[in-house]
């Protein structure tokens, strides 16, 4: 593993986990939908949803039914085959949490061995949403870069702030993306972020009538409409993921096996 | 010399000179020898090979060979023993086997066999003798072991150029190399391909040595990524006739890789869909894509098939047999005339299903002439939770005659205990499907279609369904972007009930007091607290002189919003008082409310009428001139104010740039790095 610029250069999977110390900022839609925009671009993408607290993931794609998911992995009660469910629209590929009233508990062994599975699996992708707040420092080490969610109210900016700190402090990649921008009188000003953010910000997501929707009709919004303006915003993040991380172009690592990803010339750029 | 050595003597004189002294038998078909050997007591000796045939094959082990013996005169030869040798044609003895008989007087036979699979591929003798102390006879007869059936494939490629959804051509050449016709050969081919199914091909006339067959399948499935796959192939058959297991040929792969389209799409959500795939010799019209359904409820479909050659087909349809309780064909097997086309129903039951999304696998065979074209079409199917006492909607979207348009057919059922009056059906089309409306034709009830928030909304009017009644609705939806978004169609129904639910909170109805022939406006405001984005409509009806210009009006409400609707209306000239119905109707919920509605006589006005004399035109004019420029100068005044306030009011609600906002987040930030530092 090497650094590129801001970016990590990794071995296959790339581990992006979407983070934020405040809830509700969006970091459930914006997981969902990049996964989305992901898949389409012909990656293969791997969707966790790690919420101990309020995992929500089901609720955006319809598969709030499903059982067992990351607990299962978490608790080694399955294989990571077993815990994978498709979602049929988008043949996107998904590890859901239950929905449960009590917060499914996790300690640091538990789940240093679930990122080691997510890490040796075979996807292009895995993108982690997680609960709010701060995690356990083996995650750190496991991850290969973070987008911390944040709104553009103090609240959640001083909160993306601190855990910017946190990432920057243990030396993990981290970008900043503002999520439901609707440039009203009581927002932070987008400039104002630029100017005091320190790190990198990867998208500004505009505030859109179409994300509720979709989440009432368990459509992701960058299926149901893909030319708005939410879904242009994703498009360009995925975009901009796929640019600078170095994952390698769709397709051209679609089937490379374990041993052959580490043949010279085979998987992810050098 | 005693007098029974004299005899013997005789004996032995009298049979040479008497008897021929050998006889032999022999034909091409036959491989029965007899030979005649007059000592002691002379016997004939003859044998036949298995089915009388000249030629065996080693695979089928140990070969019998039957013989008998038969005393030429009327003696008894004593017991003897035998030897069978197979002697290959330079001479050296292949295998040698024992044989007896005990002492006879009359005919007997036996058998002795030998051990073909020892043999090598040749020509051979077997040559069969008995002798005792006194007499011997032996019989030869030739045969020839052949090689069975071997297949070897040779030659395995790909169609050259592929790209993403496009059929594969599979090129293969099948040799036989065997002095056997084989039976029952299958053709399979394989691929790390996603989804990508095995399939095969029935292969059945390859004769023999030096024969050679080359294949050519045209399969769809095998490129739906970019990115380079390996295909297999390989066949399976039986060594012969009486063969009972299958032998499997080598093994042969080829790399080829499947490359996005040569254009760059435009969007990533244009996925080229995957076509129907063809049969050989047969055509699907219709292919089921997508069924939705409720537990405890059974759905419809259709598989439409048609014959395109100059024969008569046979089309078998199978599903698994895990799936029989569940899934029913109207047909099973149907011979197909030439040019015929075909619907078999599918009937699906999803009792016993929880919910979930279910593939069901269809099987599809075609035969014609003996050739066999096998294709497995997948249903998706997902069954949701079932709400009690509520009409059942059932989606089902299906793909037609290889041109990728959509055909989605809803239907509606009323369980026992429901009936629909004046109800409402709405499927919802999400606007990234088709270009335009004029991409979809919707029939089969009386609908109208409107568009908003990312979705097309049909609208099926109801107007009465009865217990246990059903309606269908169709949508013909032409050249779909995606099959994906095929999925989310959903249909929901609006069915007024008198329950008052709990989601639609009503917060304020206001009605002016109207006076005759005057205008007004009643104002409502509702709360819907529901946990989806649904429909609610909003309807209002009055006594015969009230004129309500928008009766009814339907507007998409999202979880906690407050809805405020106006319904303007125009007073006849009856005064009085008398009340409006007002009713809020939202999926699994309704109200109806009562509006007191108040209509004052207008005031009688008094007027002093002066009789003037008619003015010329250009007074007219000048009257008219006079009052327009009047109200275009207010127009104008009012337009400004309007445009000011609204461009200040954008003004002042837009994010600002603000510094001290700016120190603020510095200093905040400053603490935070303090804190962790204090931590380290």
């Amino acid at each position: 593993m090497k650094s590129d610029s801001n970016f990590i250069v990794s071995d296959r999977p790339y581990i992006l986990r979407i983070s934020a110390q405040k809830g509700g900022v969006g970091k459930t839609t914006i997981a969902v939908n990049l996964s989305v925009a992901l898949k389409l671009k012909g990656y293969s993408v791997l969707l966790v949803d790690a919420d101990a607290s309020n995992p929500s993931v089901g609720l955006h794609l319809g598969l709030e039914n499903s059982t067992g998911g990351f607990i299962d992995l978490l608790k080694g009660k399955a294989n990571l085959e077993y815990t994978v469910i498709t979602h049929g629209p988008t043949g996107l590929a998904v590890i859901c949490s239950p929905i449960s009233m009590q917060a499914f508990g996790m300690n640091e062994h538990e789940v240093e061995v679930a990122y080691n599975t997510l890490k040796k699996s075979d996807y292009d992708i895995v993108i982690v949403d997680t609960q709010p707040g701060y995690f356990p420092d083996v995650i750190t080490r496991k991850i290969d870069h973070t987008l911390i969610v944040t709104n553009p109210d103090m609240p959640s900016y001083m909160s993306a702030l601190r855990l910017s700190e946190y990432f920057s402090s243990r030396k993990v990649p981290n970008m900043l993306l503002v999520n439901r921008v609707s440039n009203k009188k009581y927002e932070i000003n987008i400039k104002e972020i630029r100017e005091t953010y320190e790190g990198e910000i990867a998208a500004i997501v505009p505030e859109d009538e179409i994300v509720p929707v979709s989440i009432a009709s368990k459509i992701p919004a960058f299926l149901l409409s893909p030319k708005n303006r939410f879904s242009k915003a994703i498009l360009d993040l995925a975009e901009k993921l796929i640019e600078e991380s170095g994952i390698p172009k769709a397709g051209d690592s679609a089937y490379i096996t374990k041993t052959d990803k580490h043949k010279p010339g085979a998987g992810r750029k050098k | 010399m005693n007098l029974h050595a004299m005899l013997m003597s005789f004996v032995i004189f009298a049979s040479i000179a008497i008897l021929p002294s050998y006889s032999f038998a022999s034909s091409n078909s036959s491989s029965t020898l007899s030979a005649n050997v007059v000592v002691g007591c002379p016997f004939s000796l003859s044998m036949d090979l298995p089915s009388n045939s000249l030629t065996v094959i080693p695979e089928y082990g140990n070969y019998l060979i039957s013989y008998e013996l038969k005393p030429l005169v009327n003696c008894r030869v004593p017991g003897m023993d035998g030897k069978l040798l197979i002697e290959s044609s330079n001479g050296s003895i292949a295998e040698s086997e024992s044989a007896s008989v005990k002492s006879f007087n009359s005919l007997v036979n036996g058998t002795v066999g030998f051990n073909a699979s020892e043999l090598e591929i040749g020509n051979y003798n077997a040559s069969l003798g008995f002798k005792n102390n006194q007499t011997e006879n032996s019989i030869t007869s030739a045969f020839t072991v052949l090689a069975p059936v071997s297949i070897v494939l040779k030659n395995f490629t790909v169609s050259s150029s592929v790209t993403i959804g496009s059929p594969v051509n599979f090129y293969i050449e099948l040799s036989n190399i065997g002095n056997y016709s084989p039976s029952d050969i299958e053709l399979f081919i394989n691929s790390t391909a996603p989804g990508a199914r095995i399939i095969t091909n029935d292969v059945k006339n390859i004769t023999a040595y030096p024969s050679t067959e080359n294949v050519t399948l045209t399969e769809y499935g095998f490129a739906g990524k970019p990115g380079t796959y390996t295909a297999y192939a390989y066949a399976e058959y039986k060594k012969s006739a009486h063969g009972r297991n299958y032998t499997k040929s080598n093994v042969l792969n080829f790399t080829y890789t499947v490359n996005l389209p040569s254009h760059s799409a435009p969007h990533p959500i244009t996925v080229p869909p995957t076509p129907i795939p063809k049969i050989p010799k047969a055509n699907l019209t219709t292919v089921p894509l997508y069924l939705t359904s409720v537990p405890n409820a059974t759905i419809g479909t259709s598989i439409g098939i048609s014959n395109p050659s100059n024969s008569t087909e046979t089309i078998n349809f199978t599903v698994p047999s895990y799936l029989s309780n569940i899934v029913k064909l109207s047909e099973n097997s149907i011979a197909l005339s030439a040019g015929g086309t075909v619907s078999v129903n599918l009937q699906i039951n999803s009792r016993n299903l929880s919910s979930g999304i279910y593939n069901i696998p269809i099987n599809v065979t075609a035969t014609l002439n003996n050739r066999t074209s096998v294709y497995t079409d997948y249903v998706t199917y997902s069954v949701s939770g079932k709400e009690p006492n509520k009409p059942v909607i059932n989606t089902a979207v299906e793909l037609l005659n290889n041109t990728n348009d959509g055909y989605i057919v809803v239907s509606i059922s009323t369980p026992s205990n429901v009936t629909i009056t004046n109800g409402t059906a709405i499927t919802y089309l999400p606007q990234g499907l088709i270009p335009n409306e004029s991409y979809m034709d919707a029939y089969g009830v009386p609908n109208n279609i409107t568009e908003s928030n990312g979705y097309y909304y049909i609208e099926w009017h109801i107007s009465k369904l009865g217990p246990n009644q059903n309606i269908y609705a169709y949508v013909y939806v032409k050249r779909p972007s995606s099959q994906l978004l095929m999925s989310g169609i959903t249909t929901n129904i609006f069915v007024p009930t008198s329950s008052t639910a709990s989601i639609l909170r009503l917060l304020y109805v206001d009605s002016p007091t109207f006076r005759t022939y005057g205008n007004g406006t009643t104002e409502v405001e509702l709360l819907y607290t529901g946990s989806y984005a649904e429909n609610i409509t909003f309807g209002l009806t009055g006594p015969y002189y009230m004129t309500i210009h928008n009766s009814s009006q339907t507007v998409l409400a999202v979880p906690n919003q407050v809805l405020y609707i106006y319904f303007n209306q125009h007073a006849g000239g009856i005064a009085g008082t008398s009340n409006e119905k007002l009713y809020i109707t939202a999926p699994n919920a309704a109200l109806n409310y009562s509006v007191a509605l108040i209509v004052m006589p207008s005031p009688v006005n008094t007027t002093t009428t002066t009789t003037i004399k008619p003015n010329a035109l250009a007074t007219a004019l000048n009257s008219i001139g006079n009052v327009a420029r009047k109200y275009f100068i207010v127009l104008i005044i009012v337009a400004l104010a309007i445009i000011l306030s609204l461009a200040y009011y954008s003004y002042n609600n837009k994010s600002h740039y603000k510094r001290d906002r700016i120190d603020r987040i510095e200093s905040i930030k400053k603490q935070i790095k303090r804190n962790l530092d204090e931590k380290r």
